[in-house]
């Protein structure tokens, strides 16, 4: 066997197609994926705020939504249906192309090779193909919007029976649900790709001297959720290949028997929807730990860079991201307390979904004793870390609420649950993405963003996300159904009414707000200040490069690494810290 | 380090013989569950054979094998946990 | 050999390349798919009490146990292919793996035959059969309908693999990852067959 870190170097290919497009080289599919999730991200926050503006102004014409959706709002007023396929591009979008592409798929391929030394990923060409693939399910996906009867209306989790019956369970259930289906068989095909790519690389192409215990938590993030895709997908492709085939093929795995459907007795028997709802959430709750576990090590790294201290506890840190992934497969009943599931089990998912706290608390605590008696460096990606721990504590306390089965019998289904999955799934993520994107930033333009308007950015976003989602669990708690397109006309949801109106306010605030984040990064990308090779002082090998790096990395001399990655606040006079492959072997 | 041709000739064969007791087992009429029950036994000892064998796992590392299969193993059986609910389905259908 | 020895990264915790690693990954969660629709198959039949067992002796479940031995048997070639590579006799490796690839497409060819016999003549179909259990037919042939998609997909496969090694592109080791590839559709069989055939054979 040979050695596999030797034999891939390669040299620049020449050609603007082969160089930016068609790319093998895993820095560029990085940023490929990483504009893939930007643009959804903003198109996903539009549908979030066409929804919004609908549910507090049900009655106003907008002139808007007839030019869009000639179908969907014939007289300018949103339908039910419209509302609800919305809601369903919106999750998805959100979920698979926002929260699974760029933490993991982006990021995680810019900077895993560079954080462990390796000169590109261990299949390029394998990685190129899961990027095209993720793009190409992105377009089925949208494809949806302009099919017969416009996109789906089942939702992100497409519960059946109604998703498995075809068009006559509503506009958009026809050829829409086909094409979300499809795209979301493609997106699991690409993310197997992707996770087998990923830990292929992390197992066999660290430089000499990064043992797992010297990565960069970072790395440790990328690898556990490569763990979680490679398995949680596995499970979502064999549940959409039966949901398929019950809509193409006329089988009857989702359909029970004496289903009406628009006054239709449906000629199918023997199925369950459970069975959907069991197989859909073994893939379902994990992914939440998809999103969040990239966001989890690059927190860690960047508090520890602004703060000149080493990461508190990094072997506790590291397990309990491991353990945070495999308790993840443990829990997902708990999305499924009031389905009809058997009582007993739910029992048991409860007490799991609540152990989940203890790695979970583990990591907070490591975080704030990083942070404890440092010397702070409040720039804005150490801003974004700080309110990503902030929100993953609101979010995450909620979580114990709904944990229980006898307090989730009646928060089920309600703002309660959106407001509480939006702190913890949302917009954490989102934090973690833009502390991300401010640290990184200098490395891979070579050029620094603009700190003032990132602060403004920051603090807008943060009092927004906050004005938004707090709000929601009050709504929840007062009984306020989610899912609904229209709630003026129930008496006891009356008073919510300026409650939902703050809400549709912040987010329309925050929506605007991140306009100035799409400024800065395109105008920094162009015209910022000149980046120096490492300009947060940090340790790890990434920071050992030029900025922007070169195409083959570090060549065909690897660096020897010699220490663990977070060796700040050192006694001796100068500088303050170690890179990884500075010094003598510890 | 690989296995022989007579090694993997009498994997072949017993392989072979394991599918003939499979069959010869699906006469006696035994209970669904114990039927089930010995039949998976079997297949999993068919498994370890082509496994360790023909996929030449016994072979390689030890590591390899504590790497790959300890976490699959475990989400076979949490998948388990979806065949109580369909005991409870049948027993709201009839 | 020594470079493995005082390993601390830089190299392979587990000595094997890239191509092998991978494919065994891409093994463990392709085993994962087929696990989820295997319990799926389970639950169905556990909901459903009244489940049909139309399998005779024969033709159904000697035609299986042939389908078997001929899956078997191509798996042990598949082996020899990867042995005979290993010690770089070239001409014996594609020979061995012609041999695996007329196996499997002769398996594919008696799936086929049984497919259509039982729609012809047993009426069981994808959406209904005599029995009126929709879900009998749906796993049957959602089932052996994934597998068959493996075992196609595995015989291109091991074609590709077989002229690359025939014109001399390609290694041991890509042999090695095909093998491993074809292993694994054979061992999914091991599972199907008793589970679906055997535990629906007429009492």
């Amino acid at each position: 066997m040979e050695n596999p870190t030797a034999a891939k170097v390669h040299a620049p290919p020449g050609g603007f197609l082969r160089r930016y497009v068609f790319s093998t080289d895993h820095k560029v599919i990085g940023i490929q994926y990483y504009l893939l999730a930007l643009f959804s991200v903003f198109l996903g926050m539009t549908l979030s705020a066409l929804m919004r503006y609908h549910l507090v102004y049900p009655g106003e014409k907008q002139h808007l939504f007839q030019l869009l959706w000639p179908n969907g709002a014939p007289d300018g007023i949103m339908t039910p249906e419209l509302y609800l396929s919305l809601m369903t591009m919106h999750g998805t979008i959100m979920v698979f192309f926002v929260l699974t592409t760029a933490p993991q798929s982006g990021f995680g391929n810019y900077f895993l090779p560079l954080q462990i030394g390796a000169p590109d990923m261990a299949f390029p060409v394998l990685n190129m193909l899961s990027f095209w693939t993720t793009l190409l399910s992105f377009l089925v996906l949208c494809s949806a919007f302009f099919a017969d009867g416009g996109a789906p209306l089942g939702g992100w989790t497409a519960y059946p029976p109604l998703s498995a019956t075809g068009a006559i369970a509503g506009p958009g259930m026809g050829t829409g649900m086909d094409l979300w289906i499809i795209s979301i068989a493609l997106f699991c095909v690409a993310s197997l790709m992707g996770a087998i790519n990923f830990l292929t690389t992390v197992l066999e192409m660290r430089a000499k001297g990064m043992s797992l215990m010297r990565m960069p938590l970072t790395c440790w993030g990328w690898f556990v959720t490569a763990v979680i895709s490679l398995f949680a997908f596995a499970v979502l492709l064999t549940a959409g290949i039966l949901l398929l085939l019950d809509r193409l093929g006329g089988t009857s795995f989702f359909l029970p028997a004496g289903l009406v459907i628009s006054d239709r007795v449906l000629d199918h028997s023997g199925g369950s929807p459970l069975l959907w709802q069991h197989l859909f959430w073994f893939f379902g709750h994990p992914e939440v730990y998809i999103a969040i576990l990239p966001g989890m090590g690059l927190v860690s790294t960047v508090l520890s860079v602004f703060s000149r201290k080493p990461v508190f506890g990094y072997k506790a840190m590291a397990y309990a991201m491991v353990a945070i992934g495999l308790l993840g497969f443990l829990v997902w009943g708990h999305h499924m307390f009031i389905s009809g599931m058997s009582p007993y089990s739910a029992i048991a998912f409860s007490v799991l979904t609540l152990a989940i706290g203890v790695p979970s608390a583990i990591k907070t605590f490591n975080w704030l004793g990083t942070i404890w008696g440092g010397q702070l460096r409040l720039t804005t990606a150490m801003l974004f870390a700080l309110g990503f721990v902030s929100v993953f504590v609101s979010g995450g306390l909620t979580g114990l609420f709904l944990g229980q089965p006898a307090l989730d019998l009646y928060f089920h289904d309600t703002y309660f649950v959106v407001g509480h999955f939006h702190m913890i799934m949302g917009v954490a993520s989102i934090f973690g993405i833009f502390a991300a994107t401010f640290y990184w930033f200098p490395k891979v333009t070579g050029r620094m963003m603009s700190e003032p308007l990132g602060k403004i950015h920051f603090y807008c976003t943060f009092l927004g996300a906050y004005a938004i989602f707090i709000p929601m669990h009050f709504a929840g708690i007062a009984g306020n159904p989610r899912r609904y397109a229209d709630f003026t006309q129930f008496d006891f949801l009356k008073d919510l009414a300026s409650v939902h109106k703050f809400i549709t306010h912040a987010a329309l605030f925050t929506a605007v707000i991140q306009l100035l984040f799409l400024w800065n990064l395109f105008w920094s990308w162009r015209r910022g200040a000149k980046a120096r090779e490492n300009p947060w002082n940090a340790t790890t090998l990434e920071w050992a490069l030029p900025s922007p790096p070169p195409a083959h990395n570090f060549g065909i001399n690897p660096p020897l690494v010699k220490r663990g990655p977070y060796d700040y606040s050192l006694p001796q006079g100068g500088k303050d810290f170690l890179m990884q492959h500075e010094g003598e072997e510890e | 380090m690989q296995p022989t041709v007579r090694q993997l000739a009498s994997v072949w064969a017993a392989l072979l013989g394991f599918t003939l007791v499979e069959v010869g087992l699906a006469y006696p009429h035994l209970s669904a569950a114990l039927f089930l029950i010995v039949l998976l036994a079997l297949s999993v000892g068919k498994s370890a054979m082509i496994i360790g064998f023909f996929m030449h796992l016994k072979f390689e590392r030890r590591a390899l094998s504590l790497a790959l299969f300890p976490l699959l193993i475990v989400f076979i059986l949490v998948l388990l946990a979806l065949l109580p609910d369909a005991e409870r389905l049948r027993e709201m259908r009839f | 050999m020594e470079r493995e020895a005082t390993w601390e990264g830089g190299g392979s915790p587990f000595a094997i390349g890239v191509k092998p690693l991978g494919m065994w990954l891409f093994v463990v969660s392709d085993a994962l798919t087929f696990s989820a629709l295997l319990v799926t198959y389970t639950y169905c039949r556990l909901s459903n009490p009244d489940w049909p067992t139309p399998f005779h002796f024969s033709p159904s479940i000697l035609f299986s146990t042939a389908m078997t031995f001929l899956l078997l048997s191509s798996s042990f070639t598949m082996a020899l292919a990867v042995r005979a590579m290993k010690n770089g006799r070239r001409r014996q490796t594609v020979r061995m793996m012609a041999a695996t690839i007329a196996m499997g497409l002769g398996f594919v060819a008696l799936h086929l035959n049984e497919w259509f016999h039982l729609m012809r003549v047993g009426n069981i179909t994808l959406t209904d059969n005599p029995w009126h259990q929709p879900l009998f037919g749906a796993t049957f042939f959602g089932l052996t309908g994934l597998h068959m998609v493996h075992v196609c997909a595995g015989s291109i496969y091991l074609a590709i693999v077989a002229a690359g090694v025939a014109r001399g592109k390609f290694g041991a080791e890509d042999v090695e990852t095909s093998g491993l590839y074809w292993h694994f559709v054979d061992l999914v069989w091991m599972f199907i067959f008793p589970m679906v055939y055997l535990m629906s054979v007429a009492r």
